[in-house]
């Protein structure tokens, strides 16, 4: 797929000779890749190929509710770029997503870094470290909601037992704090999805370069610069990308626990489209609205893959 | 051990005792809270060792709503999903990560793209063709729902897991001919178990979790899954049923524990590379 | 031999006849109709000297229907109805006496509170007809109404003999009523109060009940306390729900409504963004300055746990939290004396007692229902005003709408807030039922909210909710001349 120039390594894809094929009937051969595609792609083109055509047809229309729905051109793009509401949700988004994607990822690295080294219990702890992701979500948040609500707050009672804080922060009224507070639920949820992705990455990693370089001389941090980062890319990039396309959908722990407040500080791009879709149902406008999210991740994952690393035909 | 080693050893130790107290913390707190009174649930200064605790929370949750059905539909439809997105996804992967051919990159990123809108907007057209499918309220709505969706996290996922295994790898197998199937099962699959059970348990996780099309395509107990029925418990006079929520918040977590704890031994390597020279 | 036989056949005729009144009478006598006793708890039946029925037997439409009747015509009739999440254990303690009575089966689902509103509006727009009977907030009842989604309900009515007198008019007029039909059946009936434990008062030398705002801020300021002395203050003049949105709107309302402001004005221009407006809201926010902190990102859920929790000597909230507070099991304050009043005036020239009517729910049944009839039967069982009483002092938190209900002596004993809650609904306010509410609510809620945590000055906040209103409601299309004049803000004049 994303093809990457590894130090000493062979790319490593078959050249097409393996596909060229002897007499009429070998010719399918060369539709073989193809034939294994078809089935996913059939299955995501049928669920979402009419959904995503419908809503982009939608976002030129108006639809108020209750009533009968016009068409509007780009009347709903023109509100939405002069929309504050949207900017300050894409602020947001940045703010709280980018932070919470950067600190799952050094976390989620670290542990499966550690973990990857002969370590007592090692498969006890692997397990423990996946089990946040496996609660369900609302639930998640409604406990990290108790355990910050300000009076009676776990976090506060240790922060102030580390002699982090003195006093009872104000985790919902404040800006800050109420980012942060949504922060660390985050973090503590989704860096699972992290830690398992590059741990299996690092088991999957052929030996033979590592000892090679052990034996050329070369100490850990110059192992694990040259050798390991480069095997890791494809992996850490395709982590990256899912996470952050997920992070932008994050939107359990902003209902269960701030409503986007206080003021609108914590109010997501994807809060922000089920207050405007799902309460006040304007259909065009929730349309239009996702479709600029979609171009605005679609350019931005396009980018990270191309420019970032050296994509080959 | 000389004393540097020991002492990251210790450091190491250090660290993940402090991440494991970090992880568990909640998931205690959870299960405390379900058999709390509900005086001491609100309490400041918190209350970390109830002096009475009460199993009526979970009767109610158990005996007096659908929780036992929930826990069917969402088991049922997390194992489904789950074993046709890995069935259907990993030939689509093996093809993107050994194969050069014209489109493979902007088939990739198709797939990709199928990620990047939101759910929110496209959950009516789909609440729609599932109405005319007659689907709704049933477990083929959402399994073709999660099938699609946790496919395209199979096949990226997958891709790049394949691609980790060199090639001289795979081509030490394919002395005579290109027998690819072979290869595949003998020397792909094992290689590449960490990432494929990496990649089963996320599936299971997502499909498992999953609320929006949950809540949008299902009514009744014939068809709602955990993470819907469990906020039956949240709103009107109480607030939030603190008890009966974190009951099924915590028999919700044990059996995709249970299946991440069988199958985790595989997500070491499991054949040494040095085995097959 | 004719005239044996036409002398035995007069005989069986009159003892068949006479066997089957019996047993008519019997299946009348034996038919189990809702008893408070099956519901409530031993020990509040006896602590609020509950007799054997709330209200009288000619103001509860259950036990004057004819079941047999009932039930022969209707026996194995299955009907879908839909409730909003935890609303569900009302409805549930029921059906099975319902189906016994009727022979009407009910099929009840439960929908989470957060995407109801969606959800419903999907069923009816795709027209699945999955349902016959459905709650909703009251507020939604344009919403549902105006687009046709809606049972009208007045043949109904009439052909069972519904006493439509029975219901408190206020909310007749406002959860059941829209464009001067029935379209709905009060369900959870809401009203705002203020609770106050007179238990510290009295500590601190106030009395009360305050009946100002400002006599409420100043005793908030007195009652702002240290108790134990570690230099942390334990518990708060006041507390309520002021979280962003709907919550600040709500409780927004209340205060506006008190200080002479309204939502709309008679020709729907926005009503707030003026003098009476703003000192209203400074009020508010002044009053958040002595509330636990947080409060400006409270919902329901966490001022309730506040409140029970003892953090506040006064709330400004809902009648159920007042009744729990009383509670035992869930109520830190449940020994002292905590008391319940009609929400307080504002300052000013147009100052008035004014509270608001928000949320509360309904009943209707869906206009493209498969068995419409038995759907207002169940939505009338469920609704009389016996029933009403039972699911509400059997700790449901849903509440009745009835005057019998209400003025039920046992039910008065069974809940301390009622005589408050009676006081406060001739002067209640309401929103519009008009189909933009969520967006109206959602809006103005935001911009107080943005005022009361300091993001926003208060005339920013009031200019760009009235700018957001007017564009709102030009675009619906209520400027155009010819349009009906908005209803005034005060339910009762409606």
């Amino acid at each position: 797929m994303f093809d990457v120039r590894r130090e000493g390594v062979e790319k490593d894809t078959f050249s097409p000779a393996c596909l060229k094929t002897k007499g009429s009937f070998m010719k399918l051969k060369r539709f073989y890749p193809y034939f294994l595609l078809a089935p996913t792609l059939i299955i995501l083109l049928g669920v979402t190929l009419y959904p995503f055509i419908y809503s982009v047809r939608l976002s030129f229309f108006s639809v108020p509710f209750g009533r009968i729905r016009y068409f509007a051109g780009l009347e709903n793009y023109a509100e939405l770029l002069q929309d504050p509401f949207f900017w300050n949700g894409i602020k947001n988004t940045g703010i709280i997503g980018g932070s919470a994607l950067a600190l799952e990822f050094f976390i989620g690295f670290t542990l499966a870094l550690l973990l990857s080294r002969k370590i007592k219990l090692r498969s006890l702890f692997r397990a423990i470290f996946i089990i946040p992701m496996m609660l369900i979500p609302v639930v998640t948040a409604l406990i990290w909601r108790l355990m910050f609500f300000p009076g009676g707050s776990v976090v506060s009672d240790a922060m102030r037992h580390l002699r982090l804080v003195t006093g009872d922060p104000n985790w919902i009224g404040q800006p800050t704090l109420a980012r942060l507070m949504l922060i660390v639920m985050d973090v503590w949820a989704w860096t699972p999805f992290v830690f398992i992705i590059l741990l299996a990455g690092l088991q999957g990693l052929p030996p033979e370069p590592l000892e090679a370089a052990e034996v050329d001389g070369a100490n850990a941090l110059q192992r694990f610069v040259h050798i390991t980062l480069p095997l890791l890319k494809p992996i850490i990039v395709i982590a990256l990308l899912l996470r952050g396309m997920d992070v932008i959908k994050f939107f359990d722990a902003i209902y269960a626990v701030t409503g986007g407040g206080p003021g609108s500080s914590t109010e997501t791009i994807s809060f922000y489209l089920y207050r405007i879709g799902f309460k006040s149902f304007k259909m065009g406008y929730t349309s239009a609205m996702s479709v600029i999210v979609f171009v605005i991740v679609f350019v931005l994952a396009n980018y990270l893959l191309r420019k970032g690393f050296i994509i080959e035909e | 051990m000389n004393p540097k080693r020991q002492g990251t050893q210790v450091l190491i130790y250090a660290v993940l005792i402090v991440a494991v107290i970090v992880v568990i913390f909640p998931l205690w707190w959870t299960f405390l809270t379900s058999i709390k009174m509900r005086l001491d649930i609100y309490h400041d200064p918190p209350i970390y060792i109830p002096h009475k605790v009460t199993l009526d929370f979970w009767k109610l949750a158990w005996f007096t709503r659908s929780t036992k059905e929930w826990y069917r539909n969402t088991a049922g439809i997390s194992a489904i999903s789950t074993i046709l997105s890995l069935l259907i996804g990993m030939p689509a992967a093996y093809s993107l990560a050994r194969f050069r051919f014209p489109g493979r990159k902007d088939l990739a990123f198709y797939i990709l793209s199928t990620r990047m809108f939101p759910p929110i907007t496209i959950s009516i057209p789909i609440f729609q063709t599932m109405q005319r499918l007659g689907f709704l309220d049933t477990w083929y709505a959402l399994i073709v729902v999660y099938t699609a969706f946790n496919l395209s996290l199979v096949v990226l996922v997958l891709s790049a897991y394949f691609k980790e295994i060199p090639r001289e790898t795979e081509e030490s197998a394919l002395v005579d001919g290109c027998s690819t199937l072979g290869s595949f099962f003998r020397i792909t699959l094992p290689l590449s178990m960490p990432g494929i059970v990496a990649v089963a348990i996320l599936c299971i996780i997502f499909s498992w979790n999953e609320f929006l099309f949950a809540v949008l395509l299902t009514n009744s107990p014939v068809a709602k899954t955990l993470p819907v029925g469990a906020t039956e418990f949240i709103g009107g006079e109480e607030g939030v049923m603190w008890g009966p929520l974190c009951f099924v918040g915590t028999i919700s977590v044990l059996p995709i524990l249970a299946f991440a704890l069988l199958i985790q031994k595989h997500l070491v390597r499991g054949l040494t590379f040095g085995a097959i020279h | 031999m004719k005239r044996k036989l036409s002398k035995w056949g007069g005989r069986a005729v009159v003892m068949a006849l006479a066997i089957s009144f019996i047993l008519t009478v019997a299946s009348v006598a034996f038919a189990k109709f809702p008893k408070p006793a099956d519901f409530i708890d031993a020990k509040y039946i006896k602590e609020y000297a509950i007799p054997e029925y709330f209200v009288p037997d000619d103001k509860d439409w259950v036990r004057q229907q004819d079941w047999p009747a009932i039930k022969a015509k209707f026996a194995g009739t299955v009907i879908r109805h839909a409730s909003e999440g935890v609303d569900i254990a009302a409805p549930l303690m029921f059906k099975d006496m319902f189906e016994e009575l009727s022979g009407i089966k009910v099929e009840i689902t439960g929908i989470p509170a957060d995407v109801f509103f969606e959800k419903l509006m999907m069923e009816f727009l795709s027209g699945t007809r999955r349902y016959d009977a459905v709650e909703f907030y009251a507020e939604w009842l344009g919403c549902y109404a105006e687009p046709g989604f809606l049972y009208e309900l007045s043949d109904f009515l009439k052909k069972w003999k519904v006493d439509i007198a029975d219901f408190h008019p206020v909310y007749w007029k406002s959860y059941s009523l829209w464009d001067g039909k029935p379209y709905a059946f009060a369900y959870d009936a809401d009203c705002h109060l203020l609770h106050w434990r007179k238990t510290l008062y009295d500590k601190a030398g106030l009395a009360g009940p305050p009946k100002t705002y400002d006599e409420v801020l100043a005793n908030a300021k007195k009652l702002t306390m240290d108790t134990d002395g570690d230099g942390k203050i334990d518990i708060y003049g006041f507390g309520m729900p002021a979280g962003r949105g709907m919550w600040s709107f709500y409780y927004g309302q209340d205060i506006l409504g008190a200080y002479g402001a309204t939502l709309f004005t008679s020709d729907w221009r926005p009503g707030f963004n003026n003098p009476e407006g703003k000192a209203a809201l400074k009020m508010f926010k002044e009053l958040t300055e002595y509330s636990p902190p947080g409060v400006t990102g409270w919902n329901y859920a966490m001022c309730r746990e506040a409140w029970l929790a003892g953090k506040m000597a006064q709330v400004m909230q809902w009648q159920c939290v007042g009744k729990q507070a009383h509670l035992a099991e869930m109520s830190r304050i449940w020994a002292e004396d905590v008391r319940h009043d009609v929400l307080p005036k504002g300052s000013g020239p147009k100052a008035k007692v004014a509270p608001a009517l928000a949320a509360g729910s309904a009943l209707g049944v869906t206009a493209d229902a498969k068995n419409p009839e038995a759907a207002f039967l169940w939505l009338s069982f469920l609704n009389s005003a016996e029933t009403q009483c039972i699911y509400s002092a059997a700790g449901t938190g849903v509440e009745p709408s009835h005057i019998s209900s209400l003025t039920s002596p046992a039910f008065q004993r069974a809940n301390p807030t009622v005589k408050a809650w009676l006081a406060s609904l001739p002067v209640a306010t309401a929103i519009p039922r008009i189909p933009e509410v969520n967006d109206l609510q959602i809006s103005l809620g935001i911009a107080i909210n943005e005022y009361l945590t300091g993001a926003m000055s208060l005339d920013n906040a009031l200019v760009g909710a009235e700018k957001y209103w007017d564009r709102l409601m030009k675009k619906a299309g209520y400027y155009k001349p010819g349009v009906k004049p908005a209803p005034p803000f005060v339910v009762a004049d409606w």
